[in-house]
């Protein structure tokens, strides 16, 4: 028996383990980490959703400047040459389908919303099928009244689409709406939310983050970045590139602006491609911005002090020059920045395309 | 199989034999004197439906059934909703409620193209179209060498399928094992091989010339399957007290889920699953009672990591008496969430992420009464109704709710041949979306 229990163990110790493990992180595992030092795809935690009373990286060091509330970190993003803040709110690595699930939206007759009617999603954010793209199917239903609550579960919307006399079930647009905690929203500091790269203020996010739903008879809250965020090949969100700064392979993407495909608005699906940053390149940080160079400076990278005539061009904060001498030598229209996919292809800058795919919002103009 | 001193020869099910009504009726006729004497079981939760070796004349035999269905399934024969576009479509309903036969296979799975992650019984692929079918051709062999304590068993079966619309046909060697009995006077049993499940009771009527009702209970699913690996059954007499306690363990590849839902015939966790049972019973002249404890800790062999396990507890309860037969069974069910990308299920597929799963309770119970008439063409007719409910969930999906009521009549003929038709009723009463997926189902068993 003792031999029998032995090679058991045995068998057990031995075993090949799987070496591709499927992740999946959305806003409430940066809320509450199990692991503050978590590598959720290439950031960690805090870098994806800072909390109440802590510096948000991309802001000057002061006091004034901590957030004020739990909030997703707005990302320094460009786009054929024009700044796109954007946050991240899913991050997939290994993971094998994203799905576009339904949305239920009651409707009465005339075509109003019921006014205690609230969305319903198919799926909770617990559900390692979750993900933040939705069809919208609009369910008109001729018993939605004025004064009774519409649906709230999968259950009671595919009861009434049972009925065709009294249902009619009209396709809506696909929307990016990711669930998000109760008490999270976009990071802010007391001037508001910035943008990392130009430094401007981003507005009208304050209610991001504030739409309620139903998801089997819980109410959640969800992110409203509507529609028109992303493509569809059936069931499955279409995926562009986004490209992210790092200085080796495997290594956390550097805090630097990423590289978005044209349109970024319509493209929230996106796979992580990584982008060595050359030795001989280097980084633009305006001189108002002593606070952020310092802290580049102390990741290594190569933040080159402007020269007077080229110290504020606030809207190329962030980005990486291949040739950083021409913000101290000549005119900063001389820089090259890779500031475009085009550009990224032409930089001959090393990329590799990484197993992790992205939701990112675009909270830019 | 030796027999141990002071109690009667087995006398577990013959293959036309249903368990504990054919025991109720023997011991309804047994005349009082029999009290001190501690009858053996017929049903032998040490094998499931496992030959009988000790009546055995020839050390090589050959036995066993066909099973010749006719069903038909309301609605489209699936419990899919037409116009759920849910993703994965099987985490929203249960599939499994529109059985048509012995092995809980249903009249569709036909989901018009949605995507399912592998949460799916076998097919039979009618919808709601009433048909004949073979449900199962099964073939025995069996061998004991003479003074030999060693037992070897294979059952080989096919199930011919029209596979456009639902499985494919198959043929699956069910069980292969060898037995050892290695003491004369101890009622131990060793086990290797492909064998029946060691939790709870229901995969004692796994086969179909030995259930009572023709289709398995809403929680069969997850402990019927068949086990590759090891087990071992020790039942130890109390005759004082007309009683007996077991234990039955098994360490297996998969655990106890069915075959569809987990592969057996190799281990992907690399780590065993243990399971087993702990039984009690009392054999007295007029009444039988039967409970037991089961419990199932191990990795799930749907994935590929040993960290990811599944967890059961079960709890079981027989009585026979007068021709009565009552049998129920609970069950409480924990699957970790896994970390690999790809889910494993049946022989060869594959799907994607391992989802976390949780049996918030489920069970079943069945009432039967054989009717106290035999006559030389009819051997026996027994009514029956069963019972069956599950709470379940994917995590991120809804908390399913649903039962089944399964009134039906059962009648033996020349001792060879079982009639069986019944009627089950399914509902959606939480979660799930309401569909229509009653079913009549019917079946003739000839055993051979």
């Amino acid at each position: 028996m003792k031999r029998a229990l032995l090679v058991v163990l045995l068998f057990s110790a031995c075993a090949e383990q799987e070496q591709t493990e499927a992740s999946f992180w959305r806003v409430r595992d940066m809320w509450k980490p199990k692991n503050e030092l978590a590598d959720f795809g290439g950031w960690k935690p805090r870098q994806l959703l800072a909390t109440v009373g802590t510096p948000l990286f991309f802001e000057e060091n002061a006091a004034s400047q901590t957030v004020l509330n739990d909030g997703l970190v707005v990302q320094p993003g460009v786009s054929n040459g024009t700044s796109a803040p954007f946050v991240i709110t899913e991050i997939w690595r290994n993971h094998p389908t994203t799905w576009i699930q339904p949305v239920w939206v009651p409707r009465k007759l005339d075509g109003n919303a019921p006014p205690k009617g609230l969305n319903v999603f198919s799926v909770n954010d617990d559900s390692t099928f979750y993900s933040p793209f939705w069809q919208l199917e609009v369910v008109v239903n001729d018993e939605l009244k004025d004064d009774n609550e519409g649906f709230r579960s999968a259950r009671e919307v595919l009861a009434v689409m049972g009925d065709e006399a009294k249902t009619t079930l009209v396709d809506g647009p696909l929307v990016y709406c990711p669930i998000i905690p109760d008490g999270v929203y976009v990071a802010r500091n007391s001037a508001g939310v910035h943008d990392p790269v130009t430094g401007g203020t981003l507005d009208g996010l304050e209610q991001l983050t504030r739409n309620e739903a139903w998801a089997e008879n819980a109410q959640l809250f969800y992110g409203g970045f509507g529609a028109g965020r992303f493509t569809a090949n059936g069931q499955l969100p279409v995926a562009s590139r986004a490209y992210f700064w790092v200085t080796s392979e495997g290594e956390p993407v550097l805090p630097l602006a990423a590289v978005l495909p044209a349109q970024p608005k319509a493209k929230s699906f996106v796979t992580r491609v990584d982008m060595r940053i050359p030795p001989t390149a280097g980084v633009y940080v305006p001189s108002s911005r002593p606070d952020l160079r310092e802290k580049l400076l102390n990741l290594g990278l190569r933040v080159p002090a402007p020269s007077p005539a080229n110290a504020n061009v606030d809207a190329r904060a962030l980005q990486v020059m291949l040739n950083p001498d021409c913000v101290t030598d000549a005119g900063i229209s001389s820089c090259t920045f890779v500031d475009s996919e085009a550009a990224v292809f032409s930089s001959g800058v090393w990329t590799n395309e990484q197993p992790v795919q992205l939701a990112i919002g675009v909270v830019g103009p | 199989m030796s027999t141990a001193p002071g109690r009667a020869p087995s006398t577990r099910p013959s293959p036309r034999g249903r368990g504990g009504l054919s025991l109720a009726l023997v011991l309804f006729a047994l005349p009082a004197f029999a009290q001190e004497v501690v009858e053996v079981p017929a049903e032998d939760p040490g094998d499931g439906y496992t030959p009988d070796e000790a009546q055995a004349e020839e050390s090589l035999r050959f036995t066993g059934y066909v099973d010749i269905g006719f069903a038909k399934a309301m609605g489209d024969g699936s419990s899919f909703h037409p116009q759920d576009t849910r993703a994965p479509l099987d985490y929203g309903a249960d599939a499994f409620a529109p059985a048509v036969n012995s092995r809980g296979e249903v009249a569709s799975t036909d989901t018009s193209g949605r995507f399912t992650n592998g949460f799916l019984p076998r097919s039979v692929g009618i919808g709601s179209n009433a048909s004949f079918l073979i449900n199962t051709a099964s073939a025995d062999v069996r061998f004991q060498p003479r003074g030999l304590p060693i037992f070897l068993f294979a059952r080989m079966q096919l199930m011919p399928r029209f596979s456009t619309t639902g499985d494919a046909t198959r043929v699956e060697l069910q069980q292969a094992f060898g037995r050892i009995s290695p003491f004369k006077n101890h009622e131990l049993a060793i086990f290797l091989g492909r064998f029946d499940s060691v939790f709870g009771i229901e995969y004692l009527e796994n086969e179909a010339n030995l259930r009572v009702n023709i289709t398995p209970s809403l929680i069969a699913r997850y402990t019927t399957g068949q086990g590759l690996g090891a087990k071992a059954f020790y039942r130890f007499q109390i005759p004082a007290i007309w009683s007996a306690v077991s234990i039955n363990v098994a360490a297996t590849n998969n655990g106890t889920r069915i075959e569809a839902l987990a592969p057996i015939d190799a281990n992907l966790s690399g780590a065993l699953a243990g399971s087993g049972r702990l039984g009690y019973e009392l054999n007295l002249q007029y009444l039988q009672i039967k409970a037991g404890l089961s419990g199932l800790y191990g990795a799930r062999n749907d994935q590929k990591s040993n960290a990811t396990n599944q967890r059961a507890a079960g709890a079981d309860f027989r009585l026979n008496a007068y021709g009565i037969s009552i049998a129920a069974e609970l069950l409480w069910l924990w699957d970790d969430e896994g970390e690999g990308a790809r889910k494993f299920v049946g022989q060869s597929g594959s799907r994607e992420l391992v989802t976390q799963f949780t049996v918030w309770g489920g069970g079943w119970a069945r009432l039967a009464y054989t009717l106290p008439w035999k006559w030389s063409t009819v051997s026996g007719i027994t009514l029956y109704g069963r019972y069956d409910r599950r709470e379940a969930q994917f995590a991120g999906f809804p908390r399913l709710v649903t039962d089944r009521m399964t009134f039906g009549a059962h009648v033996d003929l020349f001792e060879v041949v079982a009639l069986k038709a019944e009627y089950l009723f399914n509902r959606e009463l939480s979660g799930a979306a309401v569909v229509d997926n009653d079913v009549f189902t019917s079946s003739v068993v000839f055993t051979w």
